[in-house]
C-alpha cells in the first residue's frame, strides 16, 4: 500500500505534507547557467554522497525514463513537471516507499523531498533533516553566514525550507471565504495556491499551503507558524462544516447525493469531473450526510490521474477511470 | 532600487570602480549613467575620467552581472549572492522581509575559507594592500592548524 492511500492525522482537512529542502554544491554553477558536463559531475558527486543509503533508492536518470513514467511520477508529487525536459543531466532518487524523492539538477542542485499522508509536519521535517545531515557531511553544500543555504532563486535561501500541506477546504470555499484565507495567510509568511500551481483556481477545492518565507526564520520558526496557521484554517473550515450540517440547503444536498450517486455509476468520467465530485463527497461524508468511503477515494484520486492510469487514449482513460470507481466503490 | 543621483528613476545600471585602491560601486539610471560618463563607451570614459576604470559589476566567480538575474529570475553561482549583494538586500526585503539568516550555522564556512574568499575578491578589485593583509591572516591560521 503506497502512502498516499494510508490514514493519516487530520484527514479530513488534509491528503498530505511535505518538506522540501533546497541545496547546492559549492564550486558549481547553480542549474541556470551550468553546462551538460557540470551537471554530469554535480550528479556523480551526489551519487557519491548518497551511497550509505542508495541500496534504498530507485534511481531515475531523466535522459532515459520514458514520458508516460515521468508523467506518473510528476502526478505523484515525486518530480516536478518538466524535470525531464532539460540539457541538463537530471536525475530522481525515490525510495521505495515513495515518501523521499531526491530530485538533482532541478532549479537547485539537490532538492530533499519527504511526503507524508494527512497532517505530519513534524515527521517530514525530520526526515528531510536526516538525510540533509547525511548529505553535508560528505558533500560540501553552498552557505554563506548572511544568507544561509544559497539557492538560485533567493526566495529559497536561508533554511531552503518549504513545508507545505494539501488541504481539502470545500466549506470555506464554498462560503465564499477564501479571499480572506489568502489575504491572513500572506500576512502570516505564508501562501495558498490551487493544486496545479500559482494563479490557478482550486479544482476541487483543494489548496497547496506553504511557507513564503525561508530567510530570516529558523525552520522550527517555520514549523510553528505552518502549524498554527493550518490548525486556524482548520478550525474555521470546522465551524462552517458545523453550520453547514445544523442548515443543509437542498441544492447542497442534491449536489452531495449526485457528487455520490455519479463517482459509483457512470460510464465514463474525466479527471477534473472527479476531482469536483470528490469533494462534494468527501464534504458528505465528513457532515454525515453519505457514506462514501473517504480513504477509498484518496488512494482512487492518485491511482486514476491521467498517467497514473495508464498509457491510454483520453477517452479510453475516462472509460477506466468511471470502471474503478463502479467497482471500488460499490459496496 | 532608485538612482542614487537623481533619486527618481530606477536604477538599471550597475557600476563598480576602484579609485586608488577604494572600492565604489553605483546604482544609477540610464540617463545619469551617461552623466556621469558610465555610458559603456570605454573611449568616452578614458579621456573624461583618466584615473577611473570602469566596468559593469559582476561575479568574480562565474563572471555574470545582474543581467542573469532580470533574465532568469535565477543566479548563476553560488558566489553571485556576495557579488550583488547591495541590490539582493533591498529585494530580500522586499521578498522575505529579511536579509539575514537566522539559526542552524552548521554548514557556514569556516574562518579559512571566508577568508579565501574575501582575498579573492580583494585581488579581483586590484586592492593589493586587503589582499595582502588577508594573505597574513590566512598564513597565520594555516600555521596554527
Ligand atoms: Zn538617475
Ligand atoms: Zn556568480
Amino acid at each position: 500500500m503506497s502512502w498516499y492511500s494510508t490514514k493519516g492525522n487530520k484527514d479530513e482537512f488534509v491528503f498530505s505534507t511535505r518538506a522540501r529542502l533546497a541545496r547546492n554544491i559549492t564550486g558549481f554553477k547553480f542549474p541556470s547557467a551550468m553546462t551538460p558536463e557540470e551537471s554530469n559531475s554535480v550528479l556523480s558527486e551526489v551519487i557519491d554522497a548518497l551511497e550509505p543509503i542508495i541500496s534504498e533508492y530507485e534511481m531515475y536518470d531523466m535522459a532515459e525514463i520514458t514520458p508516460q513514467k515521468a508523467g506518473e511520477l510528476t502526478e505523484k508529487h515525486l518530480i516536478s513537471p518538466n524535470f525531464k525536459n532539460s540539457t541538463l543531466k537530471r536525475a530522481a532518487f525515490i525510495s521505495k516507499d515513495e515518501t523521499v524523492s531526491i530530485m538533482v539538477n532541478e532549479e537547485d542542485h539537490v532538492r530533499i523531498q519527504c511526503f507524508s499522508a494527512g497532517l505530519n509536519p513534524k515527521e517530514v521535517l525530520d526526515k528531510a533533516n536526516k538525510i540533509d545531515i547525511l548529505l553535508r557531511e560528505r558533500l560540501k553544500f553552498a552557505f554563506s553566514e548572511k544568507y544561509g543555504y544559497l539557492t538560485s532563486c533567493p526566495t529559497n535561501c536561508g533554511t531552503g525550507l518549504r513545508l507545505s500541506a494539501m488541504v481539502h477546504l470545500p466549506a470555506l470555499t464554498l462560503s465564499g471565504a477564501e479571499g480572506r484565507l489568502l489575504r491572513e495567510s500572506a500576512k502570516q509568511g505564508m501562501t495558498v495556491r490551487g493544486m496545479y500551481g500559482e494563479g490557478s483556481k482550486a479544482p476541487g477545492h483543494i489548496y497547496q499551503i506553504s511557507n513564503q518565507v525561508t530567510l530570516g526564520v529558523t525552520a522550527n520558526d517555520i514549523y510553528e507558524k505552518f502549524c498554527n496557521l493550518l490548525q486556524s484554517i482548520f478550525d474555521a473550515e470546522q465551524s462552517i462544516r458545523d453550520n453547514i450540517k445544523k442548515n443543509i440547503s437542498p441544492e447542497l444536498y442534491d449536489k452531495i447525493y449526485r457528487a455520490a450517486a455519479c463517482l459509483k455509476g457512470a460510464y465514463l468520467m474525466s479527471s477534473s469531473e472527479f476531482l469536483s465530485l470528490q469533494s462534494f463527497a468527501r464534504l458528505g461524508s465528513y457532515i454525515g450526510i453519505c457514506d462514501i468511503d473517504v480513504e477509498k477515494l484518496k488512494k482512487l484520486w492518485i491511482e486514476t490521474s491521467p498517467c497514473n492510469i495508464g498509457d491510454l487514449t483520453p477517452q479510453e482513460r475516462d472509460t477506466k477511470r468511471a470502471e474503478i470507481l463502479r467497482r471500488e466503490l460499490a459496496s | 532600487m532608485l538612482c542614487q543621483r537623481c533619486k527618481t528613476n530606477m536604477a538599471t545600471v550597475h557600476y563598480s570602480e576602484t579609485v586608488n585602491g577604494e572600492h565604489r560601486e553605483y546604482y544609477l539610471c540610464p540617463s545619469c549613467a551617461a552623466m556621469e560618463g558610465f555610458a559603456g563607451d570605454s573611449l568616452f570614459s578614458l579621456f573624461s575620467m583618466p584615473y577611473k576604470t570602469t566596468q559593469k559589476l559582476h561575479c568574480p566567480t562565474c563572471g555574470s552581472t545582474l543581467d542573469f538575474y532580470d533574465t532568469h529570475g535565477r543566479f548563476a553561482c553560488p558566489d553571485c549572492y556576495n557579488a550583488f549583494s547591495d541590490s539582493l538586500d533591498q529585494m530580500l526585503l522586499k521578498m522575505q522581509g529579511a536579509d539575514r539568516h537566522k539559526g542552524d550555522m552548521s554548514s557556514a564556512p569556516s574562518e579559512i575559507d571566508t577568508l579565501k574568499t574575501k582575498l579573492k575578491q580583494a585581488i579581483e578589485v586590484e586592492n593589493f594592500e586587503e589582499a595582502a593583509r588577508l594573505r597574513d591572516e590566512i598564513k597565520k591560521l594555516e600555521g596554527g592548524e
